[in-house]
């Protein structure tokens, strides 16, 4: 039997540890309680402070322009790279290159739905060639994406040619918000891949669109847009012009080497196409626009994405003024 | 003792909630204020007019309500009339004959908060060209439109063009709103103030505020009288006491001396009376009892005299 | 003061509490309606509420914070929460009393000896706060996420379910007003086995079932005040454990944290053994909970899988459920089933009766959380109303202003908060598809303008085209069938000539079995001639839908007289919660 006032000692000391144990818990809830109390309570939008994309472009090198014929493309747009001063005017070594392709649909080559994955290789091939660090490839397609980038041939072009190709998944999308836009606010945009880059290049072909009129460099970046973006045709020119407003590329290349003349943006017979054998690069998105259109038959001053564009300021319709260097391939 | 301590922060806590309850929650506060500001939406006929129509009248146009603040945007400066007269709201819808969308009409009913600042606004917009109305006792028609006031409330219906369907189509829709909202026997006793002899018919009119431009002057009922030649105003407002009468009259006498009048040395008539000649012609001012009457801008003295000696004698008989 | 005493009228206090709170929870200024009273008290003392909503959105809201002074005081006390305060638990306390009171006192202590099953409540709490705290874990991949189970359980929530929808709904069946609830059977079934099974074990639901405990129980490792014996021996008559209500054998090796502190051993030992008191139990204490590691393990890994393996249906995704359709200040899917308990008072408060609780709509997750029913109720969402959010105990609806629901003032820019969008089904409305006047759902629009507008159009009726045997200046006796007597004089009627000058159409003001008549005001010039062709029209006005200004409240949908499958829905495409939903371009 143990001494009754050992018992009562080892009672208290026990007692006292018991309540000290008791205060430290207390303690402990109190702090994480009135730390992370939140008197207002969630707020309405998940936070229209806008995450936005980076402005590629380089105010140094102006508003330039080179237009090159000829039926080989890879050749053409060697060429005309070379009539502005080389890619090594727009990429510098080190830089990490995003293109932002077409690869809308899961579509061949030779119908001209999609980036030609020739045209892919041969940038990506000059990108690295002059130093650049990485460079990756990526769109948000709107058929499935895997079967988008194989079948139209971008997949294996990137790859050979050592680009890596970034297939969108949810994470990768992040809410936008265009400064006075009526369109593009806290709309999820496929943002995550431009972590890290510093040079952007847009590469589309030349197409009618059904909706708009066109579909070229300017629209091309609605491949950037995730969710719902379906809604958006209901007021496809502005769409065009706030995406024009949202994307500032270094560079865009524009390929009409075979362009579709009818029924865009999937065409789908060879009839729809026609060789018009030019490839136009520029620094202004809007003149590129400008003169893709006259490819279509149509002119700038039809097309109210470019008049809108010019108007706010994001390029010039007048793509002469850009004095553009002109050249042909045999 | 420990029992005692818990019984007594049940209490406390008891105690706790009922304070509490005293600070509504906010949707409380919103169901309650709500209810009869806001135009109630669950029943839409009663924000607007469409359980009132007759049957060969149809909707043309949502209803709407304008308040002090927003009748500007509908009536533009007009609204200065109503607003001085004590305008409370406006609801306003059109509608248009069934069957025929070329013939509609613009339906407005004012509510002025009692009867005689809707007869105020009534009486002061009467246009010249107004045809009698079997409707109420204040009520007239022009060709395309028609007035009327009903208890506190001023009605207009306006047609977009003239026609005997429309009107008569106005008309049934009057006669509905003064049956859902009767407003009893409408009588304005100032009007007895007034001789009935030589009297024009339906000149009463009413100001509320700040008549012949003096702000002293509210409530001021006037009617024009015939007298040989010319119509003459006279006009009479009721104070709250002969003192009050009395100190009115002198006010007015003054305003009107420092206003550039000129006293007129003639025999006052009524005795008491106040004469002067203003730019407008001859003014009278007198007091009997509670009430300041007078005539105003009478063309000449003798006019001035003759009907405000009658109307003296008025409001003495009516004191009996 | 007897102890036993004070504890029955806490209970007591409590339960009756907890009973007003529930007769208020309904709009209006009235002493017996909301006014202020803090109806979510009960809520927000319970700290599995605060803890779970913790773990979710990494924030203790308003007034969860009282759930401190729960946890401070079982930390010293033990689970008084259990014993005292929780009104379900007042519940089961008493029916398993009623349920004991005839047996004898072996049978009594046999029904109160501690079970091994009462470790479940342990793992059912792991698996809850392990589903709760998956968003901690996970970035923002959609699948590895949070979900927020505990209000199925939680007594709390629970309770003011059952009460709420069933009890206090079957009372008010007896007088006027009967509200309704979908799916309360179960709810009903939930509750009422809970009850029962204090027929078999006492306090059944509370010993083996009850996460709330279950963490009051882990609380209560340390208190330094507990139940136990003086000495370690006496004389083993085991009266305490006749009325044990947490079954934690106090006459052994006392389980601290299983002790309700019902205080009936104390009560009843006749020998002043056991007391309250700041020494351990003389007979020694089993502090161990009974939770195994390979337990614990396996609960663990089925509650972080079981939230990614209910949303593999990409219901919080591209398989949205367009039916869901949720009261107005909603948080986005995901985050709304972060923070609902499930405790029913947006569903109480409803004055329309509109709000119910789901059952697959949203889910297994979704279960019992709020989404609008049109079609139940006195009308759709009312549009100057904004309770439901304001009586929401964890912002899973946030608390609105008027201005914001309607978009007016601060909020015009936003616009009006959507709950989603009308759609006409034209093969069910009646001027659409059946010929018959109606535009029930424009009148009752509340947003103005209205969002649903008319267009008019002429149809002939059919059998409309007839030949005239004869006519007047204001009728016209027709050939073919029989006309219902009245039928066409109701202002939607009209008749036309189709030869000869007048080819005005004119209201038809009556009509008898062949012929058709107009006002005076309407009549022809000259009688139409015999033998000519007329018409007979009805004048329909054909409802369309402004999505631009429909705010998705449904009245439309409650008033539309095809009142099986309504000719008018509501679903939830353009709800303002979530964008992704648009229907039209701008938002």
């Amino acid at each position: 039997m143990t001494d009754p006032r050992d018992n009562a000692a080892l009672n208290r000391r026990d007692f006292l540890a018991r309540a000290a144990k008791s205060g430290v818990a207390i303690a402990a809830a109190a702090g994480i309680g009135l730390w992370l109390h939140d008197r207002k309570g969630p707020a309405a939008d998940a936070g229209e402070k806008a995450v936005s994309l980076p402005d590629f472009s380089d105010a140094k090198l102006g508003r330039r322009m080179s237009i090159v014929t000829g039926a080989d493309r890879v050749k053409t747009v060697n060429r005309a790279l070379h009539a502005l001063g080389g890619i090594e005017q727009f990429v510098k070594k080190g830089d990490r290159v995003l293109l932002k392709v077409n690869a809308a649909f899961a579509s061949p080559p030779s119908l001209s739905a999609t980036t030609h994955p020739d045209l892919v290789a041969a940038v990506a091939r000059l990108c690295l060639a002059t130093g650049a660090a990485s460079v990756i490839v990526t769109d948000n397609p709107i058929n499935d994406p895997q079967s988008c980038f194989r079948l139209s041939g971008i997949a294996k072009a990137a790859e050979s040619a050592g680009a890596r190709v970034v297939v969108p998944n949810e994470a990768l999308f992040k809410p936008v918000t265009v400064a006075g836009a009526k369109l593009i606010r806290d709309w999820p945009v496929l943002s995550e891949p431009f972590r890290g880059i510093t040079k952007l290049i847009g590469i589309a072909p030349v197409k009618d669109h059904h909706r708009s009129g066109a579909s070229m460099t300017m629209k091309n970046w609605y491949g950037l847009l995730g969710g719902a973006r379906n809604v958006f045709h209901q007021d496809i020119h502005t769409i065009i012009l706030e995406l024009a407003t949202m994307v500032r590329p270094t560079l865009v290349i524009l390929d009409g080497t075979t362009t579709m003349m009818t029924n865009g943006p999937t065409g789908g017979s060879f009839d729809d196409l026609k060789a018009t054998n030019t490839m136009i690069v520029s620094t202004d998105q809007v003149a590129a626009d400008a003169f893709g259109a006259t490819l279509l038959g149509k002119t700038a001053a039809s097309l109210p994405f470019i008049t809108r564009a010019a108007a706010a300021g994001l390029g010039t319709a007048d793509y002469e003024s850009l004095n553009p260097a002109r050249d042909q391939v045999n | 003792m420990v029992g005692v301590a818990i019984l007594l922060c049940l209490v406390a806590a008891a105690l706790g909630v009922f304070v509490k309850q005293f600070s509504f929650n906010p949707a409380v506060l919103v169901a309650t204020s709500a209810a009869p500001a806001k135009s109630a939406p669950a029943a839409p006929s009663a924000a607007g007019f469409s359980a009132l129509l007759p049957a060969e009248l149809a909707e043309f146009s949502v209803p709407e309500k304008f308040d002090a603040d927003t009748l500007s945007d509908k009536i533009d400066g007009k609204a200065d009339l109503y607003l001085t007269a004590g305008f409370v709201h406006m609801r306003c819808q059109r509608f248009a004959l069934k069957g025929s969308a070329e013939d509609w009409m613009e339906w407005f009913v004012y509510d002025m908060a009692n009867l005689p600042q809707a007869f105020s606004v009534f009486s002061l917009q009467r246009r010249a060209e107004a045809r009698s109305l079997d409707l109420t006792e204040f009520a007239y028609r022009t060709r395309n439109a028609l007035f009327f006031v009903c208890g506190r409330n001023y009605i207009e219906a306006v047609a977009a063009a003239p026609g005997d369907e429309m009107m008569n189509a106005m008309v049934a829709l009057a006669r509905n709103f003064v049956a859902a909202n009767p407003p009893g026997e409408m009588r304005l006793p100032e009007l007895d103030l007034f001789p009935k002899e030589n009297l024009v018919p339906d000149s009463h009119v009413l100001q509320i505020a700040t008549a012949f431009g003096f702000d002293q002057f509210k409530n001021v009922f006037s009617a024009k009288c015939k007298t040989g030649d010319a119509d003459v105003l006279a006009f009479a407002t009721v104070l709250a006491s002969p003192d009050a009468a009395n100190a009115l009259r002198d006010a007015y006498h003054k305003f009107l001396l420092a206003n550039g009048s000129k006293e007129v040395a003639a025999e006052p008539v009524p005795a008491g009376a106040r004469t002067v000649e203003s730019f407008d012609g001859t003014e009278i001012i007198f007091s009997r009892g509670k009430v300041v009457a007078g005539v105003h801008a009478a063309p000449n003295i003798e006019a001035a005299k003759r009907v405000a000696a009658a109307v003296e004698r008025q409001i003495a008989a009516m004191e009996k | 003061m007897n102890i036993i005493r004070v504890r029955r009228i806490t209970q007591v206090f409590f339960v009756v509490l907890f009973l007003w709170f529930c007769v208020v929870t309904t709009l209006g200024d009235r002493w017996w309606q909301l006014r202020g009273w803090p109806v979510n008290w009960l809520l927000e003392l319970d700290p599995l509420v605060a803890l779970g909503t913790l773990l979710t959105t990494k924030t203790v809201y308003a007034g969860l914070l009282w759930a401190l002074l729960t946890v401070a005081l079982t930390i010293v006390l033990g689970r008084f929460f259990c014993g005292w305060v929780c009104p379900f638990g007042a519940v089961h306390q008493f029916v398993g009393w009623l349920g004991r009171r005839s047996k004898k006192h072996a049978e009594k202590v046999a029904l109160n000896q501690y079970r091994r099953g009462q470790v479940v409540k342990y793992y059912i709490l792991v698996a809850m706060l392990v589903m709760a705290a998956g968003g901690l874990v996970a970035r923002s991949n959609s699948l590895v996420a949070a979900s927020l189970q505990t209000g199925l359980l939680d007594p709390i929530p629970l309770i003011h379910r059952s009460v709420n929808f069933v009890l206090l709904s079957v009372a008010e069946g007896i007088s006027a007003s009967q509200r309704h609830y979908t799916g309360a059977w179960a709810i009903a079934a939930v509750f009422f086995g809970a009850i029962f099974l204090n027929l078999l074990v006492p306090r059944f639901y509370c010993r083996f079932i009850c996460p709330l405990g279950a963490l009051f129980g882990v609380l209560a490792r340390w208190t330094p005040w507990r139940i136990g014996k003086r000495e370690g021996e006496c004389s083993n008559c085991e009266v305490c454990e006749n009325n044990c209500e947490g079954a934690c054998d106090p006459f052994g090796k006392i389980r601290v944290s299983e002790c309700l502190l019902c205080m009936n051993c104390l009560d009843a030992c006749r020998q002043t053994q056991m007391r309250y008191g700041p020494n351990r139990s003389a007979a020694s204490e089993i502090e161990s909970l009974g939770v195994t590691r390979r337990g614990f393990l396996v609960v663990a890994v089925s509650g972080l899988a079981a939230v990614p393996a209910m949303r593999l249906s990409g219901l919080a995704g591209k398989n949205w459920q367009p039916r869901l359709v949720r009261p107005p200040g909603a948080l986005t899917e995901a985050d709304f089933l972060d923070r609902c308990i499930k405790c029913g008072q947006c569903m109480r408060v409803c004055p329309t009766n509109v709000i119910q609780p789901a059952t697959l709509e949203a889910g297994l997750e979704g279960l019992w959380t709020p989404v609008l029913n049109m079609r139940i109720g006195t009308s759709g969402c009312q549009l100057n109303c904004v309770a439901c959010g304001n009586v929401c105990p964890t912002a899973a609806l946030r608390p609105l202003s008027l201005d914001e629901k309607l978009g007016r003032g601060r909020f015009e820019s936003a616009g009006p908060i959507r709950l989603g969008t009308a759609f006409l089904d034209r093969g069910r409305c009646l001027p659409w598809a059946m010929d018959a006047p109606c535009i029930v759902c424009q009148e009752n629009c509340p947003v103005s303008p209205k969002a649903i507008f008319a267009r008019e159009e002429f149809q002939v009726i059919r059998d409309g085209a007839r030949r005239v045997r004869s006519a007047t200046a204001t009728s016209v006796t027709v050939d073919g069938a029989v006309l219902k007597e009245g039928k066409l004089g109701t202002g939607d009627f009209f008749v036309r000539s189709e030869s000869g000058g007048d080819l005005k159409r004119r209201p038809i003001a009556e009509n008898s079995a062949d012929t058709v008549g107009v006002a005076a005001s309407a009549s022809w010039e000259s009688p139409l001639q015999t033998g000519s062709v007329v018409v007979l029209e009805v004048r329909l006005q054909k409802p369309f839908v402004d999505p631009g200004k429909c705010i998705g409240c449904g009245i439309c949908e409650h008033e539309c007289p095809v009142s099986g499958l309504r000719a008018i829905r509501v679903t939830a495409e353009n709800e303002s919660r979530n964008k992704k939903h648009s229907l039209t371009a701008s938002v």
